[in-house]
């Protein structure tokens, strides 16, 4: 029973110093303020405490107030500045957007004129239109096995094959064969895209970042879906004569990029044509002994020759030609876009640089202010 | 021109009227900057830079106490001071030594210089106290006790809730308090003695 009371006196107590300070102030509610009084008047020691905080209250509303040491009025030219810094920061943001979207348009562009320069080189050029970066580059690297595997040129090639009785090897098999000899070469054809990446962009007025979407984007293609590709990008060569001599005259125009592999494949990719021989005659065995003439050719050339023998192919390309219909005029516009391209770029370059200086110059002028 | 339309002027950029309001409250803000820092230089940067806030900031004053908003933005210029202050340690103990109260009081013609001398020291004890607060509490008192603000403008001016205003006062002049009573020789003769 003790215990209990002076427990809750001690309570009390605690309570009675947290309000002290209201209740000097007058800012208890009545009850809580009766409480206190009836605390007060047994606890000496909360009375001492209330007076010496009554005093120290007194104490601070003594303390002396100073002289501010200077005026803190605005210049009249302060809404101005005010103004002006407004403006400024609104046109920091707007210099920030405007560098962004000037950013993303240079690399659009830039990648879509290294699309729009290695598709037409090769003969799958109108296809590729459903997946262009992907089949683009597959297309390069495919051609250039066969280019590492046989010395001739590239177009000489394209008509010897037909030769070799690769009739017989359905499509499936020859995307087989083609998945097959992948693998191998694998790292050949992309070196040698580089190679022929770099080559073109020392042609064009192009700048290194080219390179880089065309390999970047060419990687995971051959490696994600190889078959499909390349089933779909064999087929172009169905017409032989009349898209051969377009696919030539466009190779004409970007020259170098076929011509020159030739040479530096001779150096070091030896060995990757090597390898593919074997491969290649390991598994086209089962079905015929065809592929003896030149095995490496198989992966283009059969769909050229199967598409007038067997009446299935025709219908695929037929399909795959209508589906992207109103693409290949749009691919001829592009493609007709393609000379003043190095000039957008250039302009498009400038106008970054330009606007990146700007930001950057504001954004220090700003801090200084 | 009473306040109200002085702050509708300063609104459309009139930067005359808004020059009349701080001519009004130049004084009770540099004091409260001051007592919250304790450093003449860096009350007087806060001071400004909160009048400068305060014109850009107010298109978004939205009607009340215009003293209360305006003490907001002082006392937030005092924390950043006091951040400031944190990451550059004060310069030396001897600077707050030699007291710059002394040659900055307001004068009053009725005091005389004893009673001012006596002030001056005075203010410097409290002063000395109030730095041993916590930033809050010594703000608090100071809105409280020193400027005269009620519990509701305090709230206003530091945005929390009545309660929080009650308890960051009890705290801050008990300890206060307890300071004056263990240096009460700091304390002019006039004010002592501080009983217990």
């Amino acid at each position: 029973m003790l215990g209990f009371l002076r427990g809750s006196w001690t309570t009390e107590h605690r309570r009675c110093q947290e309000d002290l300070s209201a209740f000097l102030d007058g800012q208890l509610t009545p009850s809580d303020r009766a409480r206190v009084q009836r605390h007060l008047k047994e606890c000496a020691d909360c009375r001492a405490d209330l007076d010496a905080l009554r005093h120290t209250v007194s104490l601070l509303r003594a303390v002396p107030a100073l002289k501010p040491p200077r005026s803190f009025v605005l210049p009249v030219t302060e809404a101005r500045r005010q103004r002006q810094a407004r403006r400024q920061r609104l046109a920091y943001v707007y210099l920030q957007a405007a560098t962004a979207v000037a950013t993303v348009l240079l690399v659009l562009v830039v990648s879509g004129d290294a699309v729009l320069r290695y598709t037409p080189a090769q003969p799958g050029a109108r296809l590729p239109v459903a997946h262009p970066p992907a089949t683009a580059v597959v297309l390069e690297s495919a051609p250039v096995a066969e280019d590492s595997a046989l010395p001739e040129p590239a177009p000489q090639m394209m008509q010897e094959p037909p030769a070799p009785t690769a009739a017989p090897t359905s499509q499936p098999l020859a995307a087989e064969v083609a998945t097959e000899a992948l693998p191998a070469p694998e790292q050949s054809p992309e070196t040698l895209a580089l190679e022929m990446a770099v080559e073109a962009a020392d042609a064009g007025t192009a700048t290194g970042t080219e390179t880089v979407p065309a390999q970047a984007e060419g990687i995971p293609a051959v490696k994600a879906k190889p078959s499909q590709t390349f089933v779909r990008a064999a087929p172009p060569p169905v017409p032989p004569t009349p898209e051969e001599e377009s696919t030539a005259r466009e190779a004409a125009q970007t020259a170098e990029p076929t011509t020159t592999p030739l040479p530096s494949p001779s150096n070091t990719p030896v060995p990757p044509t090597e390898t593919p021989l074997p491969r290649a005659t390991d598994t086209p065995v089962p079905p015929t002994a065809t592929p003896m003439p030149s095995p490496t050719n198989t992966p283009v050339p059969p769909p050229a020759e199967q598409s007038p023998t067997s009446p299935v192919a025709p219908p695929v390309p037929a399909a795959e030609l209508e589906s992207p219909g109103p693409a290949p005029g749009l691919w001829a516009q592009l493609e007709g876009l393609r000379p003043i391209l190095p000039r957008v770029e250039a302009v498009l370059a400038l106008a970054v640089a330009m606007l990146l200086a700007a930001t950057l110059w504001l954004r220090r002028r700003q801090r200084l202010v | 021109m009473d306040e109200q339309a002085l702050v509708a002027a300063a609104r459309r950029g009139d930067t005359q009227a808004f020059n009349k309001l701080i001519l009004t409250y130049q004084t009770l803000a540099y004091n409260v900057a001051y007592r919250t820092l304790h450093d003449p230089e860096a009350a007087a940067d806060a001071t400004q830079q909160a009048f400068i806030s305060a014109f850009r900031a107010l298109p978004k004053f939205r009607g009340g106490s215009f003293k209360a908003w305006l003490l907001r933005i002082v006392t937030n210029a005092c924390y950043d001071q006091l951040r400031r202050a944190k990451r550059r340690p004060a310069s030396s103990l001897d600077d707050m030594l030699v007291d710059p109260d002394h040659s900055a009081l307001l004068t009053d013609e009725t005091e005389s210089p004893e009673e001012r001398a006596e002030r001056q020291d005075l203010g410097y004890a409290i002063q000395r106290g109030l730095d041993e607060l916590p930033p809050d509490q010594r703000l608090t008192v100071v809105l409280s006790d020193i400027q005269g603000f009620s519990y509701q403008e305090i709230a206003e001016v530091t945005s929390v809730s009545l309660g929080t205003v009650k308890s960051r006062l009890s705290r801050g002049r008990a300890r206060l308090r307890d300071y004056l009573q263990r240096q009460e020789e700091l304390l002019p003769r006039r004010y002592r003695p501080i009983h217990r």
